[in-house]
């Protein structure tokens, strides 16, 4: 189905979620949820994937690509909570917070997210490690530890469910550090 | 020799001449003189002269008196009388009036009807086929139609647990407007002359572009706009492809409806619903949802082609299992060649009127007609006419299915 039309084009069922949606909902629903300020100088920071907080900037901003920086900030789930000032109206749904616009990031949690796995075959299992692409902020899944070159493995996290039900996206799997199965 | 000499010379050559002119024998002086003495008084009207004259004599006094005036011309004797009433009833031997007939003229036997016929043009069934969406006003550039999509899972249930989730995603679907215009200019003139027709110019000249606007608007309407992102019916990107139909039995290079029967004919437009009812996750009813099918005019008589068993006609038979299908003719979907569709093809539409409540096509404009005013020039009058539409737009395309080479 093409989106470039914006309007529905059939009938399906509900979608489990979309990438950047959470999954479970620990501790009565209190995420540690921070609100950063996307880099102005980056060209915007994608949901559902993971971001980098800049590093010397009293911990206020994050990037979409390494760089320089060395942590990795945290989650960017997919919530509503800033106007997106500049974002384009037309169609296309980047998913992309434009820079300077404030976004919330999760540490730690389960997460709907899009990991194409760099096992042969393509196969994503449950027990995948998550990396992260440094050039692009690109997610993918794999399951032995060689990290490829440019790719940073996210710390803790792993795929625990490789298909889950009712997703029509494809390679959408559901992330944790938190839950291992 | 003065201007003032030139003229009285001309005075008196002009004289000299209308007494030449007459050219009267004597005979004839005497005769009139014998008739003119007689004359007592009245004489009225000779030829085209519009007045009463007196010629005649009042002891032995010869002269003139035109009936309008107190004046009274004299004359030396009769002989010059004469001259003078002739020269103002012109020649006296053209007096008898004898020309030869030549009937009544035709005009005045012939009728100017005062029924005028006027052009006809193709219908305009786009408004027929779509729901109105007026938004924003004349100047709007651009419309953002929000749409909100679901996501959700449930949880297995645990006392301590909260998980499972609910979520909506908003997105704006942009389309773009056109501004056309159009001008109506009308001189004094003009309307002058066109009113010795019977003809109201001014409504005329209004009707013309009003005409021309509903055309455009429904051109729009069916192929959108090129570069400001309106579409219609026949481009619209938010559309699903266009199904083509399948080939006759009796012509098998052709799928056209000129060489397929009435079950095939029927087959095409049952595969165009089901194309619908597929998607649309029972949704359809077909007792309940109106729908409207658009074919093209050459192809409409082959609805009617009958059956082997001559019972039903195709129309009929539709009709009877889609009580609220509504089967209209549409200039807009035809095609072109020899038979017609056979070079560009032509398309049936099916169009329903409502999905679960929401329209299933939009005739989406900020305003149909914008009149700028009247303005009056030296010896005329011009007003611009404008408009702004933004062509079809269908928020529920699983209600909307295309066939082409009908």
């Amino acid at each position: 189905m093409t989106l470039k039309a914006g309007f529905q084009q059939s009938v399906t069922f509900m979608q489990c979620a979309l990438p950047g949606d959470k999954y479970t909902q620990p501790g009565f629903g209190v995420y540690d949820e921070q609100g950063f300020i996307v880099d102005p100088d980056s060209a915007g920071q994608k949901i559902g994937t993971f971001c980098w907080g800049v590093d010397g900037t009293n911990n206020q901003q994050i990037t979409p690509f390494k760089g320089a920086n060395t942590r990795i900030a945290g989650f960017v789930i997919r919530g509503q909570q800033s106007v997106w000032a500049n974002a384009s109206l037309s169609v296309g749904y980047s998913d992309i917070v434009p820079a300077t616009q404030q976004l919330p990031v999760c540490a730690n949690g389960s997460f709907y997210a899009v990991c194409p796995s760099l096992n042969g075959g393509g196969v994503i299992v449950a027990g995948d490690i998550i990396i992260l692409n440094n050039l692009t902020g690109e997610l993918k899944s794999q399951t032995t530890g060689v990290i490829p070159a440019n790719y940073t493995q996210v710390p803790g996290y792993k795929v625990i469910n490789a298909a889950p039900a009712d997703s029509q996206t494809a390679d959408m799997v559901i992330i944790s550090n938190e839950i291992a199965f | 020799m003065t201007l003032q000499e030139m003229q009285q010379q001309r005075q008196e050559a002009l004289k000299t001449k209308m007494f030449n002119d007459a050219k009267f024998s004597t005979a004839d002086v005497n005769d009139y003189n014998a008739q003119l003495d007689k004359l007592t008084g009245h004489n009225p009207g000779f030829g085209e002269h519009n007045f009463d004259m007196h010629a005649g004599f009042h002891n032995k006094v010869y002269g003139m008196h035109f009936g309008r005036g107190k004046d009274v011309i004299l004359a030396q004797d009769s002989a010059q009388a004469k001259l003078m009433a002739e020269s103002v009833f012109h020649d006296a031997d053209t007096q008898a009036f004898g020309i030869a007939s030549n009937g009544v003229p035709e005009v005045l036997a012939s009728v100017f009807v005062n029924k005028i016929i006027e052009q006809l043009f193709q219908t305009t069934q786009f408004s027929a086929l779509t729901h109105e969406f007026q938004q924003g006003v004349w100047g709007t550039p651009r419309m953002y139609i929000p749409t909100v999509s679901r996501v959700g899972a449930s949880a297995l249930y645990a006392d301590n647990d909260s998980n499972g989730h609910s979520e909506i995603n908003l997105n704006y679907v942009s389309r773009g407007t056109v501004r056309l215009q159009n001008m109506c200019q009308y001189g004094d003139l003009q309307n002058a002359t066109y009113s010795f027709s019977k003809i109201n110019y001014m409504q005329q000249i209004k009707k013309t572009a009003l005409e021309q606007i509903r055309l455009e608007q429904n051109r729009i309407g069916f192929r959108g706009f090129a570069g400001k992102e309106v579409y219609g019916f026949l481009n619209a990107p938010e559309l699903l492809p266009v199904i083509p139909s399948p080939a006759s039995a009796a012509e098998p290079t052709s799928s056209q409806w000129i060489y397929k029967t009435a079950p095939e004919i029927y087959a095409d437009i049952l595969l165009m619903y089901d194309s619908i009812v597929q998607i649309a996750g029972g949704n359809v009813d077909p007792r309940t949802v109106k729908v409207k099918l658009g074919v093209p005019p050459a192809v409409f008589t082959f609805l009617l082609k009958p059956n082997a068993l001559f019972t039903d006609s195709a129309y009929d038979f539709i009709m009877r299992q889609f009580p609220n299908l509504e089967i209209i003719q549409v200039q807009d979907l035809q095609g072109t060649g020899s038979p017609i569709g056979s070079v560009l093809p032509n398309y049936a539409l099916m169009v329903l009127s409502e999905l679960n409540g929401q329209e299933c096509a939009l005739n989406a404009f900020s305003s149909i007609l914008q009149s700028h005013g009247a303005v009056r020039l030296l010896s005329s009058v011009i007003e611009k006419l404008s408009y702004t539409v933004s062509g079809m737009i269908a928020p529920q395309p699983i209600g909307i299915a295309r066939m082409s080479g009908i």
